[in-house]
């Protein structure tokens, strides 16, 4: 392997790390689900879907398999248990495909049960769902598909950027303000009198700052652009990876933050090598 | 392609966010929540997931009874007669009046898992409200959703 080669390839060892890191977050997200009263059990078996256009949400209604899944108690326990348990045993052995081709299909199915009977198809765990599948990959092509999934991310932030160039949002002077009227009203109806919605108010009254903020958002998905061509700067995409789920939270009272984890991507090999020597943590080839 | 056409195939989304021009409206809608005679304040205290799934499907309902079934429409308006060849399986596809019926009962059994509450007496109001330019927001008129 020449040095150019090792420096763009990640080893067994910082793959089966990255693994760890990423079913680590995805354990944590499971626990916030399980506060959020989003687990499957815990949604009362839920009466209206929403499969709208998607073919895929379409075949699954067709199916009946959101509502098996959903109306059976014992099944809705089960579908929860499986997801924990195979992130959990994914943590302990990164190697073992056959665990996480159980969890792809269980979150796959419980992705369609938070979009559709959530009534609103979401981005947000698009995430947890498309990163685990770089992990069935062989040891020889895990570094290709990883380069996949950065060049998804990117195209993601580039078409957020692009859609808006194109449609133009970025011109008109009331963008901001009319995004965060419409977005905080009842936080600010219920609770007028917090120090956060002072600050809000204060924005509202300067409506130029907010649309300095949303077009300050709109180049900053603009520089994703520039990952196409080189990797140079992703040290300071990754930064902005994780400013801009602050800014979607802040402007529109909605956190993806989500996405983050998709900002890996964007981290070299040397620095997840470092990141795994730092941890300390031992691999088994097994 | 798909992506520039803006048909969507989960999980490869258009990812548009924020990119449509926003209209000022004449008023913005909130909904006003009250369990057992007590205004629940989901914009505070919830996990975003939590407050999601009691907001989306409450204005799911709302759009379902005021507009009907998108996705039926859809079907409807691309297969056009050939609709009649899918009558034994649109109701994998569609909300039918019995399930628009059962959502109050729905909703006050994820309400109970959410607050831990025992809910005697459920009430939604969808307010019409506008902003002022005194940092607050008014409220210009209100009407019953659910009144279970």
């Amino acid at each position: 392997m020449t040095n150019q080669e090792s420096q763009n390839n990640f080893s067994e060892a910082d793959s089966a790390f990255l693994c760890r890191i990423v079913f680590v977050v995805i354990l944590v997200d499971l626990f916030f689900s399980g506060f959020s009263n989003t687990l499957v059990h815990q949604l009362q078996s839920p009466v209206l879907k929403f499969p709208y256009l998607d073919p895929v949400f379409l075949l699954m209604h067709f199916l009946h398999i959101p509502e098996l899944v959903t109306s059976y108690k014992l099944i809705a326990w089960l579908w929860d248990f499986i997801l924990f348990a195979s992130a959990t045993a994914i943590i302990f052995f990164p190697r073992k495909k056959w665990l996480i081709v159980v969890f792809i299909i269980f979150y796959f199915i419980y992705y369609i049960i938070f979009n559709s009977f959530g009534a609103h198809h979401t981005h947000s765990l698009v995430p947890f769902l498309l990163t685990p599948v770089v992990f069935l990959f062989s040891k020889k092509s895990f570094s290709f598909a990883w380069q996949g999934l950065r060049y998804f991310f990117l195209f993601a932030y580039s078409a957020a950027f692009l859609w808006k160039f194109f449609r133009f949002s970025w011109l008109y002077t009331d963008q901001g303000i009319l995004i965060m009227k419409k977005n905080l009203a009842p936080y600010l109806y219920f609770n007028p009198n917090t120090f956060l919605a002072s600050v809000y108010f204060w924005f509202i009254n300067h409506p130029s700052l907010l649309q300095v903020l949303y077009v300050t958002g709109f180049v900053m998905e603009g520089l994703f652009i520039i990952g196409f061509f080189t990797k140079k700067y992703d040290p300071v995409l990754f930064i902005i990876s994780l400013i801009l789920p602050l800014g979607f939270w802040f402007m529109a009272d909605a956190l993806f933050y989500e996405m983050a984890l998709f900002g890996l991507t964007l981290l070299s090999p040397a620095i997840i090598a470092k990141g795994r020597i730092m941890a300390s943590i031992p691999f088994h080839k097994r | 392609m798909c992506n520039l056409s803006g048909f969507e195939i989960a999980p490869f989304y258009v990812w548009g966010m924020y990119s449509e021009r926003e209209i000022e409206p004449a008023s913005y809608q909130i909904y006003r929540v009250t369990i057992n005679d007590k205004q629940l304040d989901y914009s505070t205290g919830y996990f975003p997931a939590n407050r999601f799934f009691l907001l989306s499907p409450l204005m799911y309902y709302q759009s379902l009874k005021e507009s009907g079934d998108p996705t039926f429409a859809f079907l409807q308006k691309k297969l056009g007669q050939n609709l009649n060849l899918l009558t034994p399986y649109i109701f994998s596809f569609e909300n039918s009046a019995q399930s628009i019926n059962e959502f109050p009962d729905w909703y006050k059994k994820y309400l109970e898992q959410t607050t831990g509450k025992r809910i005697q007496y459920l009430q939604v109001d969808v307010l019409d409200v506008s902003w002022r330019k005194n940092n607050s927001i008014t409220v210009d008129s209100a009407y019953h959703l659910i009144n279970d």
